[in-house]
């Protein structure tokens, strides 16, 4: 009775157990004219559930949170700054277009025009050279290394049919770099 | 001030309920509020999932408050039945009745409810809904790209018209304008405009259109048709209601390259607004579809909030309900556990509503008595306390002044268990405390001679009027002599009997006072005897005088040489009859001395008085002697001639002193089972000091005789184990009465 009653459990459980393998890839700092920039691409993510959501005209976003910190030889990094990118896409079922805003910290800073689903994946998974921060940021001196972390909330979906939770990508770090511009 | 504390806390537990009832109502509205609006939730809020948190948590803190308030109570519950608290299994009854009560059908009440929902939320999105829906907006996306088709088709036609246009000249313009005029009508566009890729070069507008301003075209779609595609977009028109299709197209040869044309139409208002609404509609069906889970579980969480909301209420009252009933048990279980410990001032303070107050109360008045009652009872204990002590200090006081007294003093209670003898008791009765304390009376005198004490005891009568028993003489009223032999010793005592009583008259006992006359009579004997030797001496002196008178005369007569005849005669007459009465005078002593042993027998006590009384009737004139014999009391057993001796001396007394006229009455009676003879005269009386010694040998009243004749009544009396007293018989007389045993 009791191993039935724990199989059914298990089975319950495997159902409810988040199938989506999202993940931050390549993410890479760049250090130019006093800021730096990220740049990444969030894999796996962009499923049809995604583009189901996003087509029945439903505000979509993808938060994209990163984290700037100075590594410390056999001790915890220090973090040093965080900044968000949000990225919001929303469908007109009359143009059959989807604008995709993006918002640095709460502020918007660019609205995009996207015709396809290509084009809409591209701007929402994809960045090249975000600014994200400014080396006034960094401290420490002329040899510290600093490095990035990152990770993706992209919303939140139910458990067992009632217990919300929260879907976000695992953290990924980026290669330790300094403040040497190319 | 109990009663005012009880109402206070009443007060304060009302106001308490209130207010969580007030606060519960909030709740429920509030929640109800939210249900109602939750279809009108902006889609952002219910995409963001923010709503499902809150409702989350605020589910979690509910499920952890009623999880805090079952677990508490249980927890209270457990340690309470281990404490083995009285009234704990009760309680744990009570309280899972009250909340399996509100538990279950609220629990019910929540899946079934739950059910339903789930089914209505699955209605919503049904499948004709879903197809009617999808196809009015496929109708509505087909006329839009028939719209967009036909605009491009005509936009197609007139860029080949202007095919090879140069875009630099701006004075080309006004002509290119005039070109474009006809073709805007031709084709029954609205609105027709040139671009150099994404920059504005001219345009004309159907001025019945209402456009108003001229229309934007995306950049992108600018973009897109100078590099040779096409676009089509429809947008909102600059004024106006209504919807302007857009299409633009690359002109074929344009100087520069990356000419564009766009070409507008615009729709009419209502169809416009006909075609935004169905696709519009078909959108919020998908959105709704899309958040079918989150709706569901909103509307799971809202109803578990609800759920949990009253099932914390009703577990609560439920828990405040079983409270009220349990802690008034519970008090009184630990008051009456108080109570048989001996705290009797526990009273039992816990507020009760109905029967239970009215049990507190009672239970409270029941301590309340009890207390009043050990109060009054330990009272009563101090004073019985010490009335005992006060009790024994008489009573050593009293055995000192008894043990201080000559007397022997002898009591014993109902029972006739001795509970008091004095040392000079024990010592007149030669026993010990030890033989006595405590002990019947007939056990302690159960030998012959300290037996002949019981017969005082026997009875009130009995006692008062003296003892049958031949060593037990009547000394005077009240007062018993007896004789007994104690250590082969002859030992006279004078025996009063008193009955103790309570207050109420009833018998307590009997008290037997002893006073030892054996040192007394034998000087009462010593001085009789020396009366007696006196008297004799007298007696013997006196017929001694006539002889030496006579023996003197006939001696003298002969020395006087004178005829001694005569006097010889006369003097020998007088020595024979002095001699005489010296030999009466012996014989009488001698039987006195020698008194025979009595030969009892059955007397007829009627022939004997009879007999007697016949002698004397005549013997003194004047003087009455009559004879009365009761029935029951004509024989006795006794010596005949003894008693009939007794009997005449004593009549022969009562005669002599009874003057004429008078009476003398000799009777008998019986009296409890022993037979009296009384002899009664009307003479001069005895005085009361005489009566003492009257039955002493020797001691007489008459001057005359030898003074044994009463002596040797008593002697026949005692013989016969009898008794004789002597009283006044008023208004003037003697009165003799003798008791014998009946046989």
């Amino acid at each position: 009775m009791l191993s039935r009653l724990g199989l059914v459990l298990a089975l319950i459980l495997l159902r409810a157990a988040p199938t989506l393998a999202a993940e931050l890839r390549d993410l890479q700092p760049a250090v130019v004219d006093g800021r730096v920039e990220v740049s990444f691409q969030l894999a796996d993510a962009f499923g049809d559930g995604v583009m189901e959501r996003i087509q029945s005209g439903l505000p979509t976003s993808f938060v994209y949170r990163v984290t700037l910190l100075r590594d410390r030889h056999r001790w915890w990094n220090d973090e040093l700054a965080e900044a968000t990118l949000e990225v919001v896409a929303m469908y007109n079922a009359v143009s059959q277009e989807y604008l995709v805003n993006f918002k640095r910290d709460g502020k918007l800073v660019e609205s995009r025009l996207a015709r396809s689903r290509a084009e809409l994946e591209s701007a929402m998974t994809r960045f090249e050279r975000v600014p994200m921060f400014t080396t006034s940021d960094l401290q420490g001196g002329p040899g510290s290394r600093f490095l990035l972390k990152a990770r993706a909330e992209l919303g939140s979906k139910t458990w067992l049919s009632f217990i919300p939770i929260h879907v976000d990508t695992d953290w990924t770090a980026s290669r330790k770099f300094q403040l040497r511009e190319p | 001030m109990r009663l005012l504390e009880s109402f206070h806390k009443r007060r304060r537990d009302a106001r308490f309920i209130l207010r969580m009832l007030v606060v519960l109502l909030i709740c429920l509205t509030a929640v109800f509020y939210l249900l109602q609006k939750s279809r009108d939730l902006p889609s952002l809020l219910v995409a963001n999932r923010v709503l499902l948190f809150v409702l989350f948590y605020i589910n979690v803190v509910l499920i952890l408050a009623v999880l805090f308030v079952l677990a508490r109570s249980i927890f209270k519950l457990l340690l309470e039945r281990r404490a083995r608290i009285l009234g704990a299994k009760f309680r744990t009854k009570l309280v899972a009745t009250y909340v399996g009560l509100s538990l279950v059908p609220v629990l019910v009440m929540f899946v079934y409810a739950n059910v339903l929902l789930q089914q209505s939320v699955d209605r919503w999105f049904a499948a004709p809904v879903e197809s009617v829906l999808r196809q009015g907006s496929a109708v509505a996306e087909n006329l839009l790209r028939s719209s967009e088709q036909a605009t491009l088709h005509d936009a197609r036609l007139i860029a080949s018209e202007l095919s090879g246009l140069e875009l630099d000249r701006p004075r080309q313009r006004a002509r290119l304008d005039r070109r474009l005029q006809p073709a805007l009508v031709r084709e029954d566009l609205d609105f027709l405009g040139v671009y150099r890729e994404a920059d504005f070069v001219t345009a004309v507008v159907d001025p019945d259109a209402g456009l108003g301003d001229l229309p934007e075209p995306h950049r992108s779609m600018l973009l897109e048709a100078a590099v040779g595609g096409e676009a089509a977009q429809p947008i909102p028109p600059p004024r106006g209601d209504g919807q302007l299709v857009l299409a633009a197209v690359p002109i074929p040869g344009s100087v520069p390259a990356g000419g564009v044309l766009v070409a507008g139409r615009l729709l009419s208002p209502g169809v416009a607004t006909q075609t935004n609404q169905l696709i519009d509609a078909y959108q919020q069906y998908r959105q709704l579809e899309t958040q079918k889970p989150e709706l569901r579980t909103s509307q799971v969480l809202i109803f578990l909030m609800v759920t949990l909301l009253v099932l914390l209420a009703s577990t609560w009252v439920g828990l405040y309900l079983a409270r009220q009933v349990t802690q008034p048990i519970e008090a009184l279980a630990e008051g009456t556990r108080r109570i048989s410990g001996g705290d009797l001032s526990h009273r039992v303070e816990v507020p009760a509503d109905d029967e239970l107050a009215v049990l507190v109360s009672s239970f409270n008045m029941m301590t309340a008595e009890l207390q009043r009652s050990r109060r009054e009872r330990e009272e009563r204990t101090q004073e019985l306390q010490a009335a005992n002590r006060q009790l024994a200090e008489e009573r050593g006081l009293l055995v000192a002044v008894l043990q201080s007294v000559a007397a022997g003093v002898i009591a014993v209670d109902r029972e006739e268990r001795v509970f008091l003898c004095n040392d000079a008791a024990l010592a007149m009765l030669r026993q010990s405390e030890a033989e006595v304390r405590d002990r019947p009376i007939r056990e302690v005198w159960a030998d012959d001679e300290r037996r002949k004490l019981l017969p005082l005891l026997e009875s009130d009568a009995a006692a008062d009027d003296g003892a049958g028993n031949g060593s037990v003489g009547r000394r005077d009223a009240g007062s018993h002599q007896v004789r007994l032999v104690l250590g082969g010793e002859w030992k006279t005592f004078e025996v009063k009997r008193a009955a103790l009583r309570e207050p109420d008259g009833s018998p307590l006992g009997q008290v037997l006072v002893l006073e030892d006359l054996t040192e007394l009579i034998r000087a009462q004997q010593l001085a009789a005897w020396n009366e007696a030797a006196r008297r004799i001496a007298h007696e013997i002196k006196n017929p001694l005088t006539p002889i030496q008178l006579a023996a003197e005369r006939v001696l003298r007569r002969h020395r006087q040489g004178q005829d001694v005849g005569e006097a010889l005669e006369d003097g020998v007459r007088i020595i024979v009859r002095e001699v005489e009465t010296l030999k009466a005078m012996v014989d009488e002593f001698s039987r006195f001395a020698r008194m025979p042993r009595p030969q009892p027998a059955d007397v007829d006590l009627a022939g004997m008085v009879q007999e007697t009384v016949k002698l004397y009737r005549s013997v003194k004139p004047g003087v009455e002697v009559a004879g009365d014999v009761a029935p029951d009391a004509a024989h006795a057993w006794a010596d005949p001639e003894q008693l009939r001796g007794a009997l005449i001396n004593l009549l022969d007394n009562a005669v002599e002193a009874t003057e004429a006229p008078g009476r003398v009455d000799v009777r008998t009676a019986r009296t409890d089972g022993r037979v009296q003879l009384v002899v009664a005269d009307t003479g001069r009386g005895i005085p009361p000091e005489a009566k003492e010694k009257l039955f002493q040998p020797h001691f007489s009243t008459k001057g005359r005789g030898t003074g044994l004749g009463l002596a040797i009544v008593n002697r026949v009396v005692a013989d016969h184990h009898g008794t004789i007293r002597v009283e006044d018989n008023p208004p003037r007389g003697t009165v003799f009465t003798i008791e014998l045993p009946a046989r």
